[in-house]
């Protein structure tokens, strides 16, 4: 049956609200955080370090992508010199930040996403509540710090990687030498550019646990709602990220 | 006849030469009788004295509530002691505080239904079950779907009771609101005094750790091992070094028959091996509730068989009052102190095993000898 607008609206709203409270009640839980070192730390290995082959060629291939753009159009105008500047600055502003976001949600949402649906359907998450082990605490908790630990670590280790490829290109191909290179990133990146970046990823951390953990606690109907679940949290939290990103862009940088 | 095999508070019925382990309950005449009280202590055998009503007043330990059942020891003339239980319902209740500060309370319980001269011959309080989980009207839809339509059932503590329905009925669907997973639309449903559908989640994770639930697919935690799924109570909810939870597992997994499966992962073990660690973990912390949902569904029947005794035998060793949903009526006879039919999301008849198996309802009839002639469609 075709469901009416403001029944699509109020599902929106419904969703929204549900989102919000599993936020607050695992930022409540986070009280609980230093006797859950263990879980934290496992999650942060899966989130960060098993993230870093996949970061590492998507953050070197952006930043070589980026150089070898501005640097054909630079070059036309002799001022093939800024190009570690402009490199840097959309590495730290957006491309760091938004494409880190996207990867991590693509494979570790996903992921926590289908542990936790397949947990759902199994009766696993029911049998932690027969145990009185609130599940917030035990399972969306160490993930969420860990996203929110771990995203903004990502993203400085991106931006390297990916102003070390924009270097690449920048040297063999556009023929910048490494210090004219250097002294543009040195004289134009802003201490804005970075933490602007971090704020973002902080707030990526945030979207991608909460969003992939409440679409793994509302799984049913066995393997095909664990593919439902799966594909709506990617689905989501990409849409959530380049939302969030426009906002938070116009925060730290629209002119007043 | 009634005779009795051993004075441990389980009863014994000698009828034909079959033995029940089951508590009779006995139906006499109602005494219109005022009563006279006579005080008795419970440490202490006295003789009873010639009681013209139907009341008697005990010094108790501890308050016991109305509905409870009373277990009582009577002197047969031929020296012998037998033992009965009755229904109370309580007259009245006084708490005494003695000069140096003991607490204990005097309760008058008149039974509706005792005849007199069993009242002669009352020389000891051996025990009373208490009710431990009350369910009063309890109603629940899922959309447009009636699952329970007026549920009513007391269950007293240490006993064993057996939900039986068809498939789909909503035996699931009350274990779970027993233990909080699910909450109803409205009615009652007390744990020990408390209405859980009307408390917070942490005050529920309070009285959750009171149970102790075997599920239909035991329900491990994959990513964890044997060790680690039967750990998690001890860890969450105890003090105890890593040493003492080893043996506690090692204890477990012993009573199971699975001593030396600790490092294996759920998915290397068969159907019946996952109920049996299963069953170790809800059994971790002693609790003193135990549910079962479908224990014996899917086995063969020699693990089935070796589930009803170790259900037994978590009953014997710890106290525990248990509530099982199946339909295997075999398990049901072997386990059950009381059995329960839900039916059209009520439960339309709760008795002992002979109660049952010598029901007039034609839809129980129906149920327990598997007919497929009869009300049920």
């Amino acid at each position: 049956m075709k469901q009416s607008i403001y029944s699509r609206i109020a599902d929106a709203l419904d969703y929204t609200g549900e989102i919000l409270i599993l936020l607050a009640k695992t930022v409540y839980w986070c009280k609980s955080a230093f006797k859950n070192l263990k879980p934290i730390a496992k999650q942060m290995l899966e989130m960060g370090v098993y993230t870093l082959p996949i970061t590492s060629l998507m953050s070197l291939f952006t930043g070589m992508v980026l150089a070898l753009q501005t640097g054909t159009e630079l070059s036309k105008y002799h001022i093939e010199h800024l190009i570690g500047s402009i490199v840097s600055a959309s590495m730290c502003r957006e491309m760091g930040p938004v494409l880190t976001g996207l990867i991590v949600a693509g494979r570790v949402g996903a992921s926590m996403t289908a542990e936790l649906g397949t947990m759902q359907v199994s009766e696993e998450i029911d049998a932690l509540k027969t145990l009185a082990i609130n599940p917030i605490r035990y399972l969306v908790m160490p993930r969420f710090l860990a996203c929110i630990i771990m995203l903004p670590i990502l993203v400085i280790y991106s931006d390297c990687v990916g102003m070390a490829g924009g270097f690449i290109v920048s040297k063999f191909q556009i023929g910048v030498d490494t210090s004219t290179y250097l002294d543009s990133i040195k004289n134009f990146l802003t201490i804005r550019d970075v933490y602007s970046g971090l704020v973002k990823a902080f707030v990526f951390g945030i979207v991608i646990s909460i969003i992939s953990c409440y679409q793994g606690f509302r799984t049913r109907g066995g393997a095909e709602g664990v593919g439902k679940s799966t594909t709506a949290s990617v689905v989501i939290s990409f849409l959530l990220i380049i939302v969030f990103d426009y906002f938070l862009t116009r925060m730290f940088f629209q002119k007043s | 006849m009634i005779g009795i095999d051993k004075l441990d508070g389980k009863i014994s019925f000698h009828e034909r030469r079959r033995y029940s382990r089951l508590p009779i309950e006995i139906s006499v005449l109602i005494s219109a009788d005022l009563p006279e009280h006579t005080a008795f202590s419970q440490q202490e055998e006295k003789k009873s004295k010639d009681i013209s009503g139907g009341g008697i007043c005990f010094k108790m330990q501890k308050q016991i509530k109305t509905g409870s059942l009373v277990y009582l020891k009577l002197q047969l003339p031929d020296g012998n002691k037998e033992e009965i239980s009755a229904s109370s319902i309580m007259k009245w209740q006084r708490t005494i505080v003695t000069s140096n500060g003991e607490k204990h309370y005097e309760t008058g319980l008149e039974f509706a239904q005792i005849e007199k001269n069993a009242r002669q011959r009352i020389i000891e309080f051996v025990k009373v079950k208490e009710i431990i989980i009350n369910i009063v009207d309890l109603h629940k839809s899922f959309g447009d779907e009636k699952i329970l339509q007026g549920v009513n059932l007391k269950i007293r503590r240490g006993e064993t009771i057996v939900v039986i329905g068809c498939s789909g009925c909503g035996k699931t669907v009350l274990l779970r609101h027993i233990i909080g997973l699910i909450k109803p639309d409205s009615g009652i449903l007390e744990i020990d005094g408390v209405d859980i559908a009307r408390i917070s989640d942490n005050e529920l994770d309070k009285i959750r750790r009171k149970f102790g639930m075997l599920f239909q697919s035991a329900a491990l935690l994959n990513s964890l091992t044997v060790e680690e799924n039967i750990k998690l109570s001890l860890q969450e909810h105890t003090n105890l070094s890593e040493e003492d939870m080893n043996k506690i597992v090692k204890n477990k997994l012993g009573i199971v028959g699975l001593d030396g499966t600790q490092n294996l992962k759920p998915a290397d073990l068969s159907g019946g091996m996952k109920k049996r660690v299963g069953l170790a973990r809800a059994v971790s912390m002693d609790p003193e509730i135990m549910l079962y949902d479908e224990p014996t569904t899917g086995l063969d029947p020699v693990r089935a068989d070796s589930i009803n005794k170790l259900i037994l035998e978590f009953e014997n060793t710890l106290n525990t009052t248990s509530i099982v949903i199946t339909h295997d009526m075999v398990s049901a006879y072997q386990i059950a102190d009381r059995i329960a039919m839900l039916y059209n999301g009520k439960i339309i008849q709760a008795g002992t095993v002979q109660e049952i198996k010598n029901t007039d309802s034609p839809v129980v009839k129906q149920f327990i000898t598997g007919s497929n002639v009869g009300p049920i469609t």
